[in-house]
């Protein structure tokens, strides 16, 4: 598991200031949820974390990201691993262009790793489903299924640490509950920090809570204090169902 | 890793190649038409017909081929509006059927890729059929069977972005099919038209294919509808043809004008999308 | 309302009717071309018309000396090319700036607006004198006018707008897509050929397939470069003879010889039938047959 220590952080889109100095430290082995009304930073606190916002146009960021010790954003750091460590799941599954066998297989081939296909279907709670067809196009998936295909090709790489963007929202109730039981296992192994804009689903998983309000960093602490007496009267807002 | 990154570094440099090979070869055309055309360029080339022993060496211009061009374009211009607008309105979901109007978009992709040298041996043929010689109309029609798929298929697209929704809001209100492909998708879309127009215009001027046969070609300006008629692109082909030097050169001025003439309509059109484009629904 | 109800039928009609009379236009073009190509056809053996010999005034009208030159021509414009143009559009869709895309983008266009005519000045002056000199390092004949010319002017000719339709496939691939293969730690380059180039293929294979048919029946710029020798080429630096410029150099003998216009009508039909198939050909990759899910 990997240790991730923010400081100052802040991140322009354009004219426009997103994330305001962000400065924490992320618990370890714990399911962290991010957590705040729409349009707060959260998504790009997330992408922030593994260099996703390198891919768009106009981005600036400021300040450190820190895992195990090393800045991410030096000129020296390497993107490539530093994205194997952290997976990425996000909101709507996408998955790659090839056979469900393959979507798993393709991260271990390209980093030279071996691939343990069943393994990780069976962590992602989903190989007694494919078990049968794994050679047939992974875009024949219901969206359930696919997302956790998803989660299975994100563990294939053998990442410590994974960034989920409100992995269930697209999701069928009955997905969902297949997937977040599946975080819960996962903690055990993996550092696991979650977007969701739904408070219900925060309450049930998280053992710790940041709260994210226009791109400032507003509160964060263990999830049963957190929801029991927020300090901030805009957690407590947030938590209260005032605002959403 | 390092192998990784060393293909990475590889495909970076034969992407540069690439890129830098198609903008060269631009940059080529353009230098070279330029260094040809500009020193036989003189105000005689723009606005003066071929005087006797022009193709000999002896003075006169291309005012002829240039005029000729411009109506011969406009002509054809016209007729495929003419036909070709309502064509695009009826490929619409209001006005065809789905197996119509998939038919009717393979038979389009099939004519935009037509040859325009088949268009002109059909123009030919139907004009002996009809007792009409090469001249001004031959081309404007043939022209026109040239410059219809290309205007219908951008039509088409044009129209098709217009949103769902908004000709839904039209149709809530009570309007006819008519009324809203009048003022809902062509006023949306009038910019779009424009472009296409002009996007076809510019195919047409610098067409060759299809007139060899079908407009003949004179050293006159424009008469009627029914003399041969002049082209630009036909004038620099039969100027390069022979062997005098100073003919040559001026066939590379005529080609800058030609050059010239199609570089500004499309940026005009270019242009004039965006302009027009500010009012309108996104 | 009636009056409304009658401009609504009459303006139904109108284009309804537009649309038609474009459809029967087609039609009329392959039927009248057919019609016209028939006399030829019906007294010479498709054997005798696949020959070599072509000398009209004896009635020999073997097609492929032209069919060859075609097919040759077309067929090294592409591979010529199709790397250059994925890779530019790779380029642009994958690595430019935006800024940068949408210059290189109205490059690109003007490119292709371009006329043929000027292009087939620009063999003349530039790619002639080169393919000559090439000749004469290989000993062989070197007027600079052969297949390797008209190959090299198609290429670049078909060049924009391939890589115009390849761009616009290659934007069209979700944001989303690329990011999921990049969160994997896959390089760039990874990403781009197992991923992007993977989900754009079918539309990058139908501009192929669609440049192809473009570059098989262009005509002036090529006929001013290629030789017009009526004999099959026997290598890339012989000149030869493609079926568009067959029609274009000889319309004016095609009313003197016996059945020459319907070996011009002929040449005009086949034309017109591959680009036919070709279209059909990238319109079923595109969309699959009628009836299949996607």
């Amino acid at each position: 598991m990997s240790h991730i220590q923010i400081r100052n952080l802040s991140v322009h889109y354009g004219e426009h200031q997103v994330l305001r100095d962000i400065s924490l430290e992320i618990p370890d082995g714990q399911i962290v949820a991010i957590i705040g009304p729409s349009g707060c930073g959260k998504t790009t606190f997330l992408k922030s974390l593994n260099r996703l916002l390198d891919l768009y146009d106009d981005t600036r960021v400021e300040g450190q990201v820190l895992v195990d010790g090393a800045d991410i954003y030096a000129p020296s750091a390497d993107v490539c691993a530093l994205r194997k460590k952290m997976g990425f799941l996000s909101q709507r599954p996408y998955p790659l262009p090839m056979s469900i066998h393959d979507n798993v297989a393709f991260g271990p081939r390209i980093h030279g790793m071996k691939s343990a296909v069943e393994d990780h279907l069976r962590k992602a709670g989903l190989w007694d489903e494919v078990k049968d067809r794994l050679h047939t196009p992974a875009s024949r998936l219901s969206i359930g299924q696919q997302q956790r295909l998803a989660l299975a090709r994100t563990l294939s790489v053998e990442p410590e640490v994974i960034l989920a963007d409100e992995p269930t929202s697209a999701l069928d109730p009955q997905s969902v509950k297949i997937v977040e039981n599946q975080f819960r296992v996962l903690k055990q192994d993996y550092s696991v920090l979650l977007v969701t804009h739904i408070l219900r689903q925060a309450r049930r998983l998280a053992d710790y809570v940041i709260f994210f309000y226009l791109g400032e960093l507003v509160e964060h602490g263990p999830a049963e204090q957190f929801f029991l007496s927020p300090r901030d009267e805009r957690a407590q807002a947030y938590v209260s169902g005032e605002i959403s | 890793m390092r192998i990784r990154r060393l293909k990475e570094k590889i495909f970076r440099f034969l992407m540069a190649a690439s890129i830098t090979f198609v903008v060269g070869l631009f940059t080529a055309i353009v230098v070279t038409v330029v260094a040809k055309g500009a020193p036989a360029m003189s105000f005689a080339m723009l606005f003066e017909c071929p005087k006797g022993g022009y193709y000999l060496g002896q003075g006169g211009g291309v005012a002829n081929a240039i005029v000729g061009s411009l109506y011969l374009c406009m002509g054809a211009l016209l007729v495929a509006a003419a036909l070709g607008l309502p064509a695009a309105l009826a490929l619409q979901k209001e006005y065809s059927s789905s197996w119509l109007s998939r038919g009717s978009r393979l038979i389009l992709d099939i004519l935009w890729g037509t040859p325009s040298i088949v268009y002109g041996a059909f123009g030919f043929v139907v004009m002996i059929a009809l007792g009409i010689r090469a001249s001004l109309l031959g081309g404007i029609l043939t022209l026109s069977l040239v410059m219809l798929p290309i205007l219908v298929r951008s039509l088409g697209e044009v129209f098709r972005t217009v949103p769902l929704e908004l000709k839904e809001s039209a149709y809530a209100l009570g309007a006819t099919r008519a009324e809203i492909a009048v003022a809902v998708v062509l006023r949306q879309c009038v910019p779009g038209v424009m472009t296409a127009l002009l996007l076809a215009f510019g195919r047409g001027v610098g067409d060759a294919a299809s007139l060899l046969f079908t407009a003949g070609y004179t050293d006159h300006m424009p008469g009627s509808l029914t003399d041969p008629v002049a082209s630009l692109p036909l004038a620099i082909f039969f100027q390069i043809a022979t062997p005098i030097p100073k003919v040559q050169a001026r066939a590379y001025a005529s080609a800058l004008i030609l050059l010239i003439l199609v570089l500004v309509i499309n940026l005009i059109s270019r242009f004039l999308g965006r302009r027009l484009s500010r009012h309108l629904i996104q | 309302m009636f009056s409304r109800n009658f401009k609504d039928r009459g303006a139904s009609l109108h284009v309804k009717g537009a649309l038609w009379l474009l459809l029967a236009t087609a039609l009329s073009i392959s039927v009248v071309l057919l019609w016209k190509a028939w006399p030829l056809l019906a007294t010479h053996p498709l054997s005798a018309l696949s020959s070599s010999a072509w000398s009209p005034a004896k009635g020999d009208f073997g097609f492929l000396p032209f069919i060859a030159g075609s097919l040759a021509t077309t067929i090294l414009a592409m591979l010529i090319a199709a790397p250059v143009c994925i890779l530019s559009a790779v380029f642009l869709a994958e690595y430019a700036s935006r800024r940068l895309r949408e210059c290189l983008r109205i490059l690109v266009d003007l490119l292709a607006g371009i006329p043929s005519v000027i292009f087939g000045l620009f063999g003349i002056l530039c790619l002639v004198p080169l393919v000559s000199d090439l000749q004469r390092a290989m000993g062989v004949s070197a007027s600079g006018y052969s297949l390797l010319t008209g190959g090299l002017v198609l290429a670049i000719m078909v060049m924009p707008f391939i890589i115009s339709v390849s761009l616009d496939v290659l934007l069209a691939v979700p944001m989303e897509l690329r990011q999921a293969a990049l969160s994997l730690g896959t390089t760039p380059c990874e990403t781009i050929w197992h991923v992007t180039l993977k989900s754009a293929r079918k539309g990058i294979l139908a501009a192929m397939v669609l440049g192809f048919a473009r570059a098989f029946g262009e005509t002036i710029a090529v006929m001013m470069v290629i030789g017009n020798v009526p004999k099959v080429p026997s290598s890339i630096l012989d000149p030869a003879y493609t079926l568009p410029a067959l029609i274009a150099n000889n319309f004016g003998e095609m009313m003197s010889i016996p059945q020459y216009d319907s070996a011009m009508m002929l040449t005009a039909l086949i034309l017109m039938f591959v680009v036919a198939v070709f279209s059909a050909g990238a319109r079923l990759i595109l969309y699959g047959f009628e009836r299949s899910g996607r």
